[in-house]
């Protein structure tokens, strides 16, 4: 796995952007910004945080996508998956 | 006037079962005070009696009417009559307060009504307020609170 | 096979014009044949949506014998699904009610779903692919109920598409909802004090047509009302005032002639009330302080209006009841053909004074409890009538008081109180729903 770096993360349809330091998660990040974001097992696995993603390219930690879904880059689970470009653009 | 002892709480209580499961309806009356009353909630922890239903909140003019209904010509869902029976831990006394002429207990039952071929068994915990008035201890309230007080339940034609 | 299956005359023929065969109470093929067609061709009571006012609250309960859940969705309206993941069959809700959140999470094997039923994520999914599920039912979601409609908070559902729409199915019997929501000040009721659970070994409609049947009280209830009025006379000798149970209590030992001249009104598809110019509920004292709140909400015309309004028992067909001076409603479950749960709920009007809905309740323990000494009386003729009925020497049940030919031809009327047309009406909306579909 590689070292976690820092993220800057734009959601879309909020228009707002945050950075997302290597020691949280995409998700706990959107917490404490009070985002409300759906999710439940923060571990990758139930599929419930999931998103669309619009820029940029995930590095996905999941085990809920398959691998074709993952080459595909298109949804990612914020609670684990992080990202092999400085910023991602999600659909939120 | 003095005040209860312990066991005279513990025996009122217990005499109290025995006159209902022996039918002695009058004699139970007159254990409550003029203002007192026979409260069976419906909620589990029901704190109010006015604003949330209760299964029963009966005063002494309620109690009097079921009394007479029992015993009446054409009453014919006590035809045959309900029977019941109680077994009683042994009351527990949860608060004296002699200045405010208050005694409050508490006591855990098993509670059986049988008609016909049918028998309900009930578990509950009823909570005596007893207070004296002339020398003799009344009940100013007498709250039983079913475990399964929210429970779709049969009819419960006599008193717990 | 049975008698009634696919054989829509038989199910007919168990109706006649002044006589219903008993094994509408008593067989279990009609029981099921009723739970398949008549639950189904017909709007079912689901729930009042103040029991789930917030986002992601939910209510869990039956329609005939199948199990719902009543959701509140994000975006605020109200859905009502069958309480059943579609990958186990696990009943979804955790509780018998609560909030949800954001999604339903079965607590078998984690699927998730949206607040409207849509799949929302299945865990470990990769697992799935290339499987077909988009194919499967499991990824439809939850199913919805497919008719529902939530009229002024009264929830109701249809599982069938037969049948007629809502507005075609109630007509004018909506005007009992309507007078209940509007003696709220606010035009709001909000469900409180709890619901009472009163188990019955009889059949559902022995309480349907107990609401409209006016020449039992003075004869069933000489037990408890009668003796209420001899207690109170010994008790309180020339009182004024009346104790709160016994004003309660006492309108039921009324003479069969207060019941002739309070009239029932048919209405139709099986809908009537009692208590068309008059009824027990109208002699009840005033609280202090309502009038005045009403005058302030409608203006004093208006207010008058809503609150002579007194009718008794409106019955909703199949198995929901409205007392609306009484704000107390009444829902049969069917749950064997000797076997229903009445549950009655009671409502706060909303913006009036407490002391209402303390009377409410009070009538609701007095008289629907289990515990009720009334609602004994009652109970026991109809376990009578659920053993009596096994007699083979007459399968006939008689409902013949004041027929005339002539009301086949009418679909709304207003009769005599003490008519048993009701109960015909109902009968005939039975059958007329039951066949529907066969």
């Amino acid at each position: 796995m590689a070292e976690n770096t820092e993220i800057e993360v734009e959601l879309k349809r909020s228009g707002l952007t945050f950075l997302v330091p290597p020691d949280k998660s995409i998700l706990q990040v959107l917490i404490e910004e009070g985002i409300d974001p759906m999710y439940d097992c923060q571990r990758g696995e139930c599929g419930i945080c999931q998103v669309v993603v619009l820029e940029g390219v995930p590095d996905h930690r999941d085990h809920i996508l398959s691998d074709d879904e993952h080459a595909s880059n298109k949804v990612m689970q914020i609670c684990v998956s992080r990202a092999k470009t400085p910023r991602l653009v999600l659909d939120l | 006037m003095s005040a209860p002892t312990d066991q005279d709480l513990i025996g009122f209580v217990v005499h109290e079962a025995r006159l209902i499961d022996q039918h002695r309806f009058e004699e139970w009356l007159d254990l409550f005070a003029e203002d007192g009353h026979y409260w069976m909630p419906l909620e589990w922890g029901q704190t109010d009696p006015r604003l949330t239903t209760s299964l029963m909140y009966d005063d002494k003019v309620l109690l009097r009417i079921r009394i007479e209904r029992l015993k009446g010509n054409r009453t014919f869902s006590q035809k045959p009559k309900s029977r019941c029976h109680h077994v009683l831990q042994t009351p527990q006394i949860e608060t004296r307060d002699e200045a405010a002429n208050q005694y409050v207990t508490w006591t855990p039952m098993h509670y059986v009504e049988t008609r016909l071929d049918e028998q309900e068994l009930y578990a509950a915990w009823a909570t005596h307020t007893l207070t004296m008035v002339g020398g003799k201890l009344k009940i100013k309230l007498k709250r039983v609170d079913l475990v399964n007080c929210d429970a779709a339940l049969r009819s419960i034609q006599l008193f717990m | 096979m049975g008698r009634y299956k696919n054989n829509a005359k038989a199910v007919h023929d168990l109706v006649r014009e002044t006589e219903v065969h008993r094994d509408v109470y008593i067989d279990q093929e009609v029981f099921d044949l009723e739970m398949d067609h008549l639950f189904a061709n017909t709007w079912i009571y689901v729930g009042h949506d103040s029991q789930i006012p917030n986002v992601g609250d939910y209510y869990g309960t039956t329609i005939g014998r199948q199990p719902v859940l009543m959701v509140r969705h994000s975006d605020g309206a109200v859905h009502v699904l069958y309480n059943r993941c579609p990958h186990k069959g696990t009943r979804i809700t955790i509780d018998t009610c609560g909030n949800a959140g954001k999604f339903f999470r079965c607590p078998y094997h984690a699927w998730s779903f949206r607040t409207d039923g849509s799949l929302l994520a299945i865990p470990l999914r990769k697992g799935y692919e290339n499987t077909g599920l988009d194919q499967s039912e499991a990824v439809k979601g939850i199913a919805h109920v497919k008719h529902m409609k939530n009229y002024r908070g009264f929830v109701f559902a249809k599982m069938s598409d037969s049948g007629p729409g809502f507005e075609d199915y109630f007509g004018e019997s909506l005007s009992t909802i309507d007078n209940m929501v509007d003696r709220s000040p606010a035009g709001r009721l909000e469900i409180a004090g709890g619901v009472l659970r009163y188990m019955h070994n009889c059949n559902w409609k022995m309480l349907v047509e107990n609401l409209t049947d006016t020449c039992h009280p003075m004869a069933a209830h000489e037990a408890s009302a009668g003796t209420a009025i001899e207690v109170w006379k010994k008790m309180a000798p020339g009182a004024n005032t009346k104790h709160p149970a016994v004003e309660i209590y006492a309108p039921f030992m009324s003479p069969y002639e207060f019941f002739e001249k309070m009239g029932i009104r048919i209405w139709r598809n099986g809908h009537g009330h009692t208590g068309v110019h008059h009824s027990i509920h109208s002699d009840y004292s005033a609280i202090p302080g309502y009038f005045d709140n009403m005058v302030a909400a409608y203006g004093e015309t208006r207010a008058k209006a809503i609150l002579d309004e007194n009718r008794h028992n409106t019955s909703y067909f199949p198995n929901f009841t409205v007392k609306g001076p009484i704000q107390s409603i009444r829902l049969f479950k069917p749950l064997a053909p000797d076997k229903t749960l009445a549950e009655s709920w009671t409502f706060r009007l909303v913006d009036a004074p407490d002391a209402l809905l303390e009377r409410t309740l009070t009538y609701n323990r007095l008289v629907n409890a289990p515990t009720s000494i009334l609602g004994h009386d009652d109970l026991e003729m109809y376990e009578r009538a659920q053993e009596g009925l096994h007699v083979d020497a007459n399968p006939w049940v008689n409902i013949q008081r004041l027929y005339d030919p002539a009301e086949l031809e009418q679909e709304t009327a207003v009769i005599n109180g003490t008519s048993e047309w009701q109960m015909r009406n109902q009968f005939r909306a039975w059958s007329k729903f039951m066949t529907l579909s066969m």
